[in-house]
């Protein structure tokens, strides 16, 4: 023990001495996620659940934290609390009584200020979640005030509709269009015939996305671009590797006018042969 | 009994002797560009020294330290929450939608490639599925991990991916009566791949399950010696937040993910808690639930000591919660990686939000802070260490009988000693208050002859459980106080 120089013997003081009051403790565990003192953030501020649930409220208090409804339609509903025993739930009523003493609610003020999309230089080129669409697509705002829907999954231009709005991508649900898709492709496949397709991203050309993919060993890319009128966009596709016809499916709904200047159009079917196919370009017209 | 009290009455305030962390470490906060969502949701040191940062409104945006400026390199991405440098100088960014590559081909200081490296898993419009990551080890593979959905909501119509046919039917799933039947879909679910694993991307784009059992992993790093460490969120099936050391094939506890499993065909509600336990990895560390964090973060490497002022060989962890980091001591006992958690810079001017990290050249930390709508913050704080010395705890081994804690300098004395341990439930329900809690006698305890080592002996060091050593009132020779006095160290194996 020649390593050791001094031997100490001393009792263990007890775990529960903490000097954090139990209520507090007890808030920052169960509640602190979500509720802060003077601001509304996912849940109500401990003032609003304070001038709620009063000193005499304590037992609605209790029973509101066990079986939670929905207050406020704004937000969203407080998962039960069931499982934190009544004493401890006892305590942090006390606690949150204790703390919002002479403190008022911070009035029409959020913690952090809402995030306000600023005006974007077009063509804008954004991953979206858009309705009719994969959780996965793009949202490409051009020039002119149209706005195209390209789907990562399927590979595929979905739609078209007027509008310029740039935030298209929401966690909680598709982006709201401000207008109607005036042209929109819904065949089962494009390519007819061609199977599923990976998408491999895109690149801007001038600004303009190039969608890339692949069926098998076929490559594709379909560059999104306004075209040279006004309400008009062109989708100029580069495809390698074929060795066949191919078929594109383009029926769909819309009131667009649909030209191409390669390949044969009928029936909202277009037949290139593998040396068209190459390169092509469609042009949407409003 | 009476000094006893006195004492710890004395120096229980919570304050170190009076010393701050601002005495030792300079915080300053960095303006972020105009026009973002100034959420971080990536923070890199590149080569040329830029800091690279990605913000919730999807912008990538370089920032000089020389000019003091920023500049847009990329944008239009989905919830970016995670960006690195790869060799050839891409940059390479999680977003809600897949691992992209970022690439300025033209040399312009702009990307104009946006490259998709793995898009190999399910989105179903569930408001959870986040997308952390990317971590990289030594031989250029990435590693990504993907949130669960959460019952808060239900799904959109269109997914992406496969649904998977074990549980509550998807129409069910698409509104309705969703909130009367939420119960029956799981706290927290996976119905498209691969939600709640870990995902290996090789560097030719490979992509395959790495790892099972995770929740909301929001904190995925490869460390100096290519250990991949994650952390997670308290909730089902965690009773408070962990840090796992995750190796491959491994399964992490939150059962949800296990239908990713080849060949599996349970219900992951239907498996009891003792059959889970039996399969699951326990934590390498624990985050008591309102006490060290609630929501940890992101795990970094310490750097070369003259530069932060901590030891080389630790992380660094954030939290959305709790003002504080947390600093980790990892120690092998018995083949498994365990350690102890240190709580580090507590302050008010470091405040809550502390998501993603960064060691910029000069050695200065980058902090880049997040709330999404819960409790956090937003903006970039930078802390650089003035070469004062804090008082720190530098390792932490556990001893057959004991554990032994070396300081950076002597201690004064032998300090108040006040340890405890507990547990918590690992069962389906949200959280678990601490099971088992009790005080540890301490036997003995004793100073090395220099005064840095103190060796402190219980009657029984019992596995699967935290033991929590506050040192109150420890100080150097000069009574300069411990910062980061409460170290808190899970005991998954013993020292046989």
């Amino acid at each position: 023990m020649k390593y050791f120089l001094v031997l100490f013997f001393i009792s263990s003081l007890s775990a529960q001495d903490q000097v954090q009051s139990k209520g507090e403790q007890s808030f920052k565990i169960h509640c602190a996620a979500c509720h802060l003192l003077a601001n509304a953030v996912v849940g109500p501020s401990l003032v609003t659940v304070a001038e709620t649930y009063p000193a005499g409220q304590k037992e609605a208090f209790i029973t509101w934290a066990k079986t939670p409804g929905k207050k406020n339609a704004k937000m969203i509903q407080m998962p039960s609390m069931a499982h934190v025993p009544d004493v401890e739930l006892s305590a942090i009523h006390d606690y949150l009584l204790a703390v919002t003493k002479g403190v008022k609610n911070k009035k029409n003020k959020e913690v952090f200020p809402k995030f306000k999309e600023p005006k974007r230089a077009l063509p804008y080129v954004a991953r979206a979640s858009m309705p009719d669409s994969s959780p996965a697509s793009v949202g490409i705002v051009l020039e002119n005030g149209l706005t195209v829907c390209w789907d990562t999954e399927a590979c595929r231009f979905r739609y078209a509709y007027v509008g310029d709005k740039t935030a298209l991508f929401s966690m909680w649900r598709p982006a709201k269009l401000p207008n109607k898709p005036y042209y929109r492709e819904s065949a089962e496949q494009l390519f007819v015939g061609m199977g599923q397709p990976k998408f491999l991203g895109y690149r801007l050309v001038e600004k303009d996305p190039e969608f890339r993919f692949k069926i098998g060993s076929v490559e594709f890319r379909e560059l999104i671009s306004a075209g040279n009128r006004p309400k008009e966009l062109t989708r100029r596709f580069t495809i390698q590797n074929l060795t066949e016809d191919i078929v594109l499916d383009l029926s769909g709904e819309g009131t667009a006018l649909l030209n191409v200047d390669k390949g044969s159009l009928q029936d909202g079917k277009l037949t290139l042969s593998a040396d068209e196919a190459k390169s092509f370009t469609l042009t949407l017209t409003k | 009994m009476m000094k006893h009290f006195l004492l710890s009455f004395l120096i229980s305030t919570g304050f170190s002797l009076g010393q701050e962390w601002q005495d030792y470490y300079h915080f300053e906060k960095i303006s972020p560009p105009p026009g973002v969502d100034k959420q971080v949701g990536g923070v890199t040191l590149l080569r040329d020294g830029k800091v690279a940062c990605c913000f919730n409104s999807g912008e990538v945006q370089l920032y000089s330290p020389e000019s003091q400026s920023w500049s847009l390199f990329a944008q239009g991405l989905s919830l970016p929450l995670g960006i690195l440098e790869d060799d050839d100088g891409s940059l390479v960014v999680t977003q809600w939608a897949e691992l992209t590559r970022l690439r300025d081909a033209d040399q312009d200081g702009v990307a104009d490639e946006y490259e998709t490296l793995c898009n190999d898993f399910g989105i179903t419009g569930n408001y959870h599925e986040f997308l952390y990551g990317p971590a990289r080890d030594s031989k250029g593979n990435y590693y990504i991990s993907l949130n669960l959905a959460s019952n808060g909501a239900g799904i959109q119509e269109k997914i992406r991916g496969p649904w998977k046919e074990i549980g509550l039917d998807r129409a069910s799933h698409l509104g309705g009566d969703w909130k009367k039947i939420k119960g029956k879909a799981g706290r927290m679910y996976s119905r498209v791949p691969y939600r709640g694993c870990v995902l290996k991307i090789t560097p030719s784009g490979q992509s395959s399950v790495y790892a099972y059992g995770f929740r909301s992993p929001n904190g995925i790093h490869v460390d100096s010696q290519d250990r991949l460490w994650v952390t997670d969120n308290q909730g089902d099936w965690r009773g408070t937040s962990p840090l796992y050391h995750v190796t491959e094939g491994g399964f992490y506890g939150h059962p949800a993910s296990l239908v990713w499993k080849e060949g599996w065909t349970r219900d992951p509600l239907k498996i009891s808690a003792e059959e889970l336990e039996k399969m699951r990895t326990p934590a390498a560390a624990l985050f008591p639930q309102g006490e060290l964090a609630n929501s940890p973060t992101q795990p970094i490497d310490t750097i070369d000591p003259s530069l932060f002022g901590l030891p080389k060989g630790e992380l660094l962890i954030g939290d959305m919660n709790q003002k504080n980091l947390i600093r980790f001591l990892p120690e092998e006992v018995a083949g498994t990686l365990q350690g102890t958690l240190i709580p580090f810079l507590e302050s008010d001017t470091l405040g809550i939000g502390n998501h993603r990290f960064t060691f910029d050249q000069s050695g200065s930390l980058w902090i880049g802070k997040t709330h999404m709508k819960w409790a956090g913050a937003e903006g970039l704080l930078k802390v650089s260490w003035n070469k004062k010395v804090p008082f720190l705890a530098t390792g932490v081994s556990l001893l057959k009988d004991g554990f032994e804690i070396s300081f950076n300098r002597p201690l004064k004395e032998a300090p108040v000693l006040k340890i405890s341990r507990h547990t918590y439930s690992y069962h389906a329900n949200y959280g678990s208050p601490k099971v088992d809690l009790r005080d540890v006698e301490v036997l003995q305890h004793a100073l090395s002859e220099d005064g840095t080592r103190l060796r402190i002996e219980l009657p029984e060091i019992v596995e699967r459980r935290l033991y929590t050593l506050q040192f109150s009132g420890a100080s150097d020779l000069e009574g300069k106080g411990l910062m980061g006095d409460i170290l808190r160290y899970h005991v998954v194996k013993k020292r046989e």
